[in-house]
């Protein structure tokens, strides 16, 4: 298992200096989340419009005008894809499947490992008069 | 005759971005404001509408002092000049000629020289997102200010550096080689040096730009202890994720300013201000299934929370918020963070649920848009 010190440096992304540096990363194949990104498991996934995670990662949830974005990397080049979710909920972001454990870093989280296998990312959402996306 | 530009080299797609944040800095500085050039930009402007610069040239710190000083400066100017040796007559508003005129001459040199496309690419990437965070998110918000206040008192007001959307559009245009765009040069000049401004035939007033700004992630202004903008002259006001806000909510909400405050947003930012953490301790909330009388202490308090899946030693509660502080119905599961702050200590946050919902662990499973089975088989959560 590599720390958050190790992952962070090989992907150049920088997180808050308070947390854990030395703290390993599980890498799970089970429902995970991460502020307010879930990664589910998805039995199968649909892969047509999947497109490969590059070098610089894929930023899942965008930062907003300067806010903190949840950015996906893979720890094997060329290992993962992702593509459009073919859920119907609005708050699903889209599908992610690798065959090497790809990672997930946040400046205020830090890191989520996730194991081989297909996942669906989410968005997790409030309610307010209508239902909203909850913004990290 | 000129061929329009259609399409933009690579060079001057790389420029896009760079007149984009030079604009963007113009429309949102803090700085005092630079005089003596914006007092050139206004004369040049005036004779870009084919008038003569003003006599007077006056000052004031704010747009709220400039909406009232333009009003009465003309009276004031007629009452001094009338002790003295000039005549009397100070003129009425010249926004008009100053402006239209200019705005439809260069509309149309714009519109003569560049083809559909590269216009919409400007706009896209360089007006219309200054636009929206200077005008849209910040000039804005101080124009509903004055407006709640002052109404349509400040017609005919140049925005200075709040209009930068529509001068970075101009810049970048020239600076892909539009020509004829000179008479906006004036405008322009102000917009980097100065606040709101207004021309009469006589004389201008022109204001002061923000002496303290603050935002938001999401470029609204924002700010959790004071004033989100304030002006050199001390005005200024509150502003709660680009919601304007009375002071209370930022300096002291409670619930039972909350209770008497007539607007359901200004509720909302204040009970969010106060964080949903003190706000279920002070207006006394009960988890969802006990008796409103059941003591805070109580065995069955404790009991009413539940382990928070894949965050080991944290709990999620469900609380009935009531429809008169809300102004809807809605229930509110409280959490804490999967992640420590700064100083070792763990946020907590509640999010607003449905009111079907009947139980924490079912509004945790709601919110990822899960059944409450497989959100129980969270492994972790940071």
């Amino acid at each position: 298992m590599k720390t958050l010190a190790e992952v962070t440096a090989v992907h150049g992304f920088e997180v808050l200096e308070h947390l854990e540096a030395d703290a390993e990363i599980p890498i799970l194949d089970g429902l995970q989340a991460q502020g307010d990104l879930i990664i589910v498991p998805v039995p199968l996934a649909e892969a047509d419009r999947a497109r490969p995670v590059p070098a610089e990662g894929i930023a899942v949830i965008g930062a907003a005008g300067g806010g903190h974005e949840h950015r996906l990397f893979t720890s094997v080049p060329g290992t993962a894809t992702f593509g459009p979710a073919n859920s119907r909920l609005v708050q699903a972001i889209g599908v992610l499947e690798c065959t090497e454990p790809a990672y997930i870093l946040h400046p205020e989280h830090g890191g989520t490992g996730i194991a081989p296998g297909a996942y669906e990312l989410r968005r997790q959402r409030e309610q307010a008069d209508e239902e909203r996306l909850v913004a990290d | 005759m000129k061929t329009k530009i259609t399409k933009l080299t690579p060079a001057q797609e790389a420029l896009l971005p760079q007149i984009r944040d030079e604009w963007l800095r113009h429309g949102l500085s803090t700085e005092p404001a630079d005089r003596p050039t914006a007092e050139e930009g206004v004369r040049a402007a005036y004779r870009a509408g084919g008038l003569e610069p003003p006599r007077f040239i006056i000052w004031l710190g704010s747009p709220w002092a400039g909406v009232i000083g333009q009003v009465i400066t003309s009276g004031i100017i007629v009452e001094y000049l009338s002790r003295g040796q000039v005549d009397g007559q100070v003129g009425g508003q010249v926004h008009g000629q100053v402006d239209d005129q200019v705005y439809r001459q260069v509309g149309g040199q714009v519109y003569g020289q560049v083809g559909g496309q590269v216009r919409g690419q400007v706009d896209g990437q360089v007006g219309g997102q200054v636009g929206g965070q200077v005008g849209g998110q910040v000039g804005g918000q101080v124009d509903g200010q004055v407006d709640g206040q002052l109404i349509d008192w400040w017609k005919g007001c140049f925005y200075g550096q709040h209009w930068a959307g529509y001068y970075s559009y101009c810049d970048a245009m020239e600076r892909i080689g539009v020509t004829g765009l000179e008479p906006i040069h004036g405008q322009m000049q102000v917009a980097r040096s100065a606040g709101w401004w207004w021309a009469f035939s006589d004389f201008a007033v022109i204001t002061e730009r923000p002496s303290i700004l603050h935002r938001d992630a999401a470029g609204e202004l924002h700010c959790a202890d004071g004033p989100a903008i304030t002006y050199p002259d001390g005005w200024g006001f509150h502003v709660w994720h680009g919601r304007r806000v009375p002071q209370w909510v930022i300096d002291s909400p409670d619930v039972e300013r909350i209770a008497a405050e007539g607007n359901v947003e200004v509720r909302r930012c204040a009970i969010e201000a106060m964080g949903w953490g003190r706000f279920t301790e002070e207006a006394g909330l009960m988890p969802v299934g006990l008796h409103p009388g059941t003591s805070r202490r109580s065995t069955e308090l404790t009991a009413a929370r539940v382990p928070d899946p894949g965050n080991p030693g944290q709990y999620l509660t469900l609380y009935d918020v009531p429809e008169r502080l809300w102004g809807s119905r809605v229930r509110l599961l409280m959490c804490t963070n999967g992640s420590v702050e700064r100083d070792g200590t763990r946020r907590r946050y509640g999010l607003t649920v449905p009111v079907h919902i009947s139980d924490p662990l079912e509004a945790a499973a709601w919110t990822a848009g899960l059944t409450k089975n497989e959100y129980a088989c969270m492994q972790r959560r940071t």
